[in-house]
C-alpha cells in the first residue's frame, strides 16, 4: 500500500541525493523573515515596550515623589498650625498681662486724680476760712472804728465810759479768740 | 489508496536538488507571518490596541519561555528569534490542515513545509550552529569548550553525541508530528470517497483530526521554541 521510500526522511531517497537546494532556500527564507520581522514589527514593538516600562517606571517614581513632597507638606503645615495655636496663646496672655497692668494703672491714676481733687478742694476750703476770717477782722475794724466815732460824738459820763471801754475790750478780746 | 503514494516536484539550480512545493510553502508561511506582523504593528502606540496587543502577547509568551530557561540578561537578545520561530512554525503547520493540492503527476504541491524533514533538519541545524555561535560570543571559546568536558573529562562523547542527537530530535520531532498529521488527513480524505459509510467516518474522522492537528501544530511549535532555548541556555549561561 506504501512505497517504502515514501518513509525515507522528506522523500529525499525518491530524488536521490540531499536536498542542498531545498536547505538553502529555507535558510534565506527563514533569516530573511527573521532580518524583516525585526526591523519591521518586533524591533519596534520592543521599543515600544521599552517606553512603556520606562514611562510606568517615571510615572512610578513621580507619583512616589509627590507622595513624600505631599507628605512633607502636611508635616509642614502640622507644624505651621502648632506654631500658630502657640503664638495666639503667647499673645492671649500677654494681652490679658497688659490689660490687666492698664486696669491697674487706670485705677491707679484715677486714685492719684481723686486725691488731687480732694487736696484741692481742702485747699479752697482753707483759703475761703481765711478769707471769711479776714473780712470779719476788717468788719470789727470798721465797727470799732464806726463805735469810736460815735463815743466821741456823744457826751459820755463816767459810768458808761468804762461799760463802754469795757465792752470794748471784750470785743476786741472776742475777735482776737476767734 | 493510491493518492498517498505522491511524489514531490524536484528543480535543480547550480547542480543543487530542489523541493519546488517545500520551497513555495515555506516561503507562503513567511510570507504570512510577515503581513500578520506587519498589519499588527502598523501605528504603535504605549497603549496598545488590537493588532500590537496580539504581538506584545507573542513577545510576552516567548518572553516566558526565555525566562523559564535563562536569565533575562542573557536571553533577551533571542526574543526575536523565539518569536519568529513560533509564528513561523505554527503558521507552516497550518498551512496543510485545511486541503492538499496535487498536480496531474500526483505531485504533492500544498503541504506543511514542516512536513519536510529538510525544512525541519534545516532549521533545527541552523538553531544548533546558532546555540554554538552564540556559546563562543558570549563565554569565549575558552569556556566553550572547556563545557564539553563538564563535569568530568569522560563525558565528552556523549556531549559530542548530544550535540547530534538534539539536532535530529528537535527536527524530526517536528517533522513527524507534521507529516504524520498530513498522512493521516489524507487517509481520512482517501476513505470519505470511498462510499456513504467511508464518507461519514471519513469527514467525522477529519473534523476531530484537523482540530487535534490545529492541537499538535501549536504545541509542536511551543516546544520547537522551548527547546531552542533551552540549548541555547546551555551553551550561553554560566551555571552549566
Amino acid at each position: 500500500m506504501f512505497n517504502a521510500n515514501l518513509f525515507i526522511l522528506g522523500a529525499a531517497g525518491a530524488a536521490g541525493g540531499v536536498e542542498f537546494g531545498t536547505i538553502l532556500f529555507q535558510l534565506v527564507i527563514f533569516l530573511v523573515l527573521l532580518f524583516l520581522l525585526k526591523k519591521y514589527a518586533f524591533g519596534p514593538v520592543m521599543n515600544i515596550l521599552k517606553e512603556r516600562e520606562e514611562h510606568i517606571a517615571a510615572e512610578l517614581d513621580a507619583a512616589e515623589q509627590s507622595n513624600q513632597e505631599a507628605r512633607a507638606l502636611l508635616e509642614e503645615q502640622k507644624k505651621a498650625t502648632k506654631e500658630a495655636h502657640a503664638q495666639i496663646q503667647e499673645m492671649l496672655e500677654s494681652a490679658k498681662k497688659r490689660s490687666d497692668a492698664q486696669a491697674e494703672e487706670i485705677v491707679l491714676t484715677a486714685k492719684k486724680e481723686a486725691q488731687a481733687l480732694k487736696d484741692m478742694a481742702a485747699a479752697d476750703i482753707e483759703r475761703e476760712k481765711e478769707k471769711a476770717v479776714e473780712a470779719i477782722q476788717e468788719q470789727i475794724a470798721k465797727f470799732s472804728v464806726e463805735i469810736a466815732a460815735k463815743i466821741m460824738k456823744k457826751e459820755l459820763n463816767e459810768a458808761d465810759q468804762k461799760a463802754l471801754v469795757k465792752s470794748f475790750i471784750n470785743d476786741m478780746q472776742k475777735a482776737g479768740d476767734q | 489508496m493510491t493518492v498517498v503514494e505522491h511524489g514531490a516536484p524536484y528543480g535543480e539550480v547550480f547542480g543543487l536538488l530542489y523541493n519546488k512545493s517545500s520551497i513555495l510553502m515555506s516561503l507562503i508561511a513567511a510570507v504570512i507571518v510577515f503581513l500578520i506582523a506587519i498589519v499588527c504593528t502598523r501605528n504603535l502606540k504605549v497603549r496598545p490596541t488590537g493588532g500590537q496587543n496580539f504581538i506584545e502577547w507573542i513577545l510576552d509568551f516567548v518572553r516566558g519561555i526565555i525566562g523559564s530557561t535563562m536569565d533575562w540578561k542573557t536571553g533577551g537578545r533571542f526574543i526575536t528569534l523565539g518569536a519568529t520561530l513560533l509564528m513561523y512554525i505554527f503558521v507552516a503547520n497550518m498551512l496543510g490542515l485545511p486541503f492538499a493540492i496535487y498536480d496531474s503527476e500526483h505531485q504533492l504541491w500544498w503541504k506543511s513545509p514542516t512536513a519536510d524533514a529538510t525544512i525541519t533538519l534545516t532549521m533545527a541545524t541552523m538553531i544548533v550552529v546558532l546555540t554554538h555561535y552564540y556559546g563562543v560570543k558570549t563565554k569565549g571559546l575558552k569556556e566553550y569548550a572547556k563545557d564539553y568536558v563538564r563535569p568530568m573529562w569522560f563525558l565528552l562523547p556523549i556531549k559530542l553525541v548530544e550535540e547530534f542527537a538534539n539536532t535530529l530530535t528537535l527536527g524530526l520531532r517536528l517533522y513527524g508530528n507534521i507529516y504524520a498529521g498530513e498522512i493521516l488527513l489524507g487517509l481520512l480524505a482517501t476513505l470519505g470517497i470511498s462510499g456513504f459509510f467511508g464518507g461519514v467516518f471519513g469527514a467525522l474522522g477529519m473534523l476531530l483530526w484537523m482540530a487535534f492537528s490545529v492541537f499538535i501544530g501549536a504545541i509542536q511549535a511551543y516546544i520547537f521554541t522551548m527547546l531552542t532555548m533551552v540549548y541555547m541556555s546551555h551553551k550561553v549561561s554560566a551555571d552549566h
